[in-house]
Parts: structure tokens; C-alpha cells; sequence
């Protein structure tokens, strides 16, 4: 009797050690982490905006993660612009990135969405991954 | 005669498109934060720090546009629930505010802090609420800075919030704003 009321006891605790696990998981699920994430589509600055004016209004592209090259054509601390198509904010890891105007690299982002006020596609949590 | 009449409107044109590029203020990275936090329960809030906003200081019209997507929260389910139920950022990608910063003389702002109201309408999910506020604003160096706070309601823009969670989130959003503008 006694080691059946054990079995119970153990049996019991580690359900319900499973169950808040699995519970927590799926109430605090891990944040995306876009540099490990696969690339969905690699394009040019310019393809990218351009998918933004079709028809489909670039739904396909919106938080997906995208790689692109381009040249710099304006910076600052935490963002770059490229080819005056593309607005990636980058993720602080990049921060110390020696860059300068025209210069050509690839990034990796996410992108959010089109800004219409300057015509730019913003995408965000960028990294530098080619100078 | 022709001639010479066509440089002018040329030249005419040519200075105002400066004139006007001028006036331009531009923030490419400003921040938005909104907060509908009860006591007791989890946070909800969110922040945007690539929102931009472009002031006109000739006509001091004020113009700002976030995507509903940049927003990010602490709880990425909480994210996911917020673009898919909530906001339904798919259909309604963006949020926009248009305005009007009354009384303010540009050439007199220095790094003391001096409050503008500003009256605009704010724009998300597909509808359209009055705003009323008042904007800090200040200059550093070049940099002109503006903080403020407002508040919107869920129902002003036909949000729907399910009974379920109706106790965890505040019946009145607490929205602030800090842009810093640079001349364009």
C-alpha cells in the first residue's frame, strides 16, 4: 500500500513538473532570433521596394527574414541606409561596424513593412553578415 | 524673352524647393511606446524605436508613421496576439499621426524645455481618432527633440477586447513619444 501511495506521489509531481514546463513554453515562448533564422529571400534593395508598389504590396516579404547587398547611401549610429531602398536598423552586435557612404555590404533582417513618409522598406534586427 | 522667362520660373522653382527642403525635419528612429498594463497582471506594453516622423518647421505640420509590426513587446505571444487579434497588422500595416504644432517659433527653441500643443488625428486600424496633446519640445545643437504622452482607448479604433482578458488590459493606453529631429 505504502509504495503504491509513493508511485502516486512521484508519478504526480513529475506530471505536474511536465505540465507547468510545457505550460511556461507556450505562455513565454522564446523571442525570434533573426541571425540564427534561415533566410527566406535574398534580393537587391531595389527588388524589395519595388514588390512594396505591386499589386501584392509586398505581403510576401513582411516579417520574414530577408539578406540583401547594396551600397550605403546614408548612416548613423544603429542604422544604415542602402541604395536609398532599404532602411535596416541594426542590432547593437553591429554597432562598432566601421562603416562609410557607398560602401557595398550584405545585411540580414527582418523585414517590417514599407514606410511611406520616405519611401523606404524598413527591416529591423539587421546584422552586417558580408562587408 | 522666352528665354530668360523660363530661367526665371526655373530659378523661382529651384529656391523654393530649397526653401522647403530647408524646413524640413526629419527622425528616421523615433521612439513610440504604448502601455495597457493592470495592476497585478502582466505587462502589457510595447515599444517601436523605428518610427518616422518628419516636421515641418516653415508650415509646422507634423507627420508620423510606424508599422504595427515593429512593435515589440517582452512576450512574444503576447506579440503574436497583439498583430493577429488586436491590431490585425496583415490588414492595417501601419499607424499614422498627422498634425499641427500651434504657437510654436521655431528660431526661439533653445535646450529649455518648452511645452506645444499639438491637435492632429491618429490613425490605426483602419480608423481615425482626434488628438489633442502637448509636446515637450527643445533644441540641442542641430537636433530638435519632442517627448509627450497621450492617451486612446481600444474602442476608439474598434479594437475588440475579448471578456477573457477584458481585466488584464487597461481600458485607457498610455502612449508616449520621443522623436529627435535632424534637418534633412
Amino acid at each position: 500500500m505504502k509504495t503504491r501511495f509513493k508511485y502516486i506521489i512521484v508519478a504526480t509531481t513529475i506530471v505536474a513538473a511536465a505540465l507547468a514546463y510545457f505550460g511556461y513554453q507556450y505562455m513565454f515562448p522564446e523571442q525570434r532570433n533573426i541571425l540564427e533564422e534561415e533566410v527566406a529571400f535574398t534580393l537587391p534593395p531595389e527588388s524589395l521596394n519595388e514588390a512594396f508598389q505591386a499589386e501584392t504590396q509586398g505581403l510576401d516579404y513582411i516579417d520574414q527574414v530577408v539578406q540583401t547587398t547594396g551600397k550605403v547611401t546614408e548612416f548613423d549610429s544603429g542604422w544604415i541606409v542602402l541604395d536609398n531602398h532599404i532602411q535596416a536598423n541594426l542590432l547593437p552586435s553591429n554597432l562598432d561596424a566601421p562603416l562609410s557612404k557607398d560602401m557595398e555590404i550584405t545585411i540580414k533582417g527582418r523585414c517590417v513593412g514599407y514606410d511611406e513618409l520616405l519611401e523606404l522598406v524598413k527591416v529591423d534586427q539587421a546584422t552586417i553578415i558580408l562587408y | 524673352m522666352k528665354i530668360q522667362n523660363t530661367f526665371f520660373v526655373l530659378a523661382l522653382l529651384l529656391t523654393q524647393s530649397l526653401v522647403t527642403a530647408q524646413d524640413k525635419y526629419v527622425d528616421k528612429n523615433g521612439q513610440v511606446t504604448f502601455e495597457a498594463s493592470e495592476k497585478l497582471f502582466e505587462e502589457v506594453k510595447a515599444t517601436n524605436s523605428s518610427v518616422t516622423a518628419i516636421f515641418d518647421s516653415g508650415t509646422l505640420e507634423i507627420a508620423s508613421l510606424a508599422l504595427v509590426k515593429g512593435f515589440t513587446f517582452k512576450n512574444s505571444l503576447m506579440e503574436e496576439h497583439f498583430n493577429e487579434n488586436y491590431i490585425e497588422s496583415e490588414t492595417y500595416p501601419k499607424a499614422t499621426f498627422k498634425g499641427n504644432m500651434k504657437d510654436l517659433d521655431v528660431s526661439s527653441l533653445s535646450d529649455e524645455v518648452i511645452k506645444v500643443p499639438v491637435a492632429g488625428t491618429l490613425e490605426l486600424h483602419g480608423k481615425s481618432k482626434e488628438v489633442n496633446t502637448e509636446l515637450d519640445v527643445k533644441r540641442i545643437g542641430d537636433i530638435i527633440e519632442m517627448t509627450g504622452n497621450f492617451v486612446v482607448a481600444p474602442g476608439d479604433f474598434d479594437i475588440e477586447i475579448p471578456k477573457i482578458v477584458a481585466n488584464k488590459i487597461a481600458k485607457q493606453v498610455q502612449v508616449a513619444l520621443h522623436f529627435k529631429f535632424q534637418k534633412r
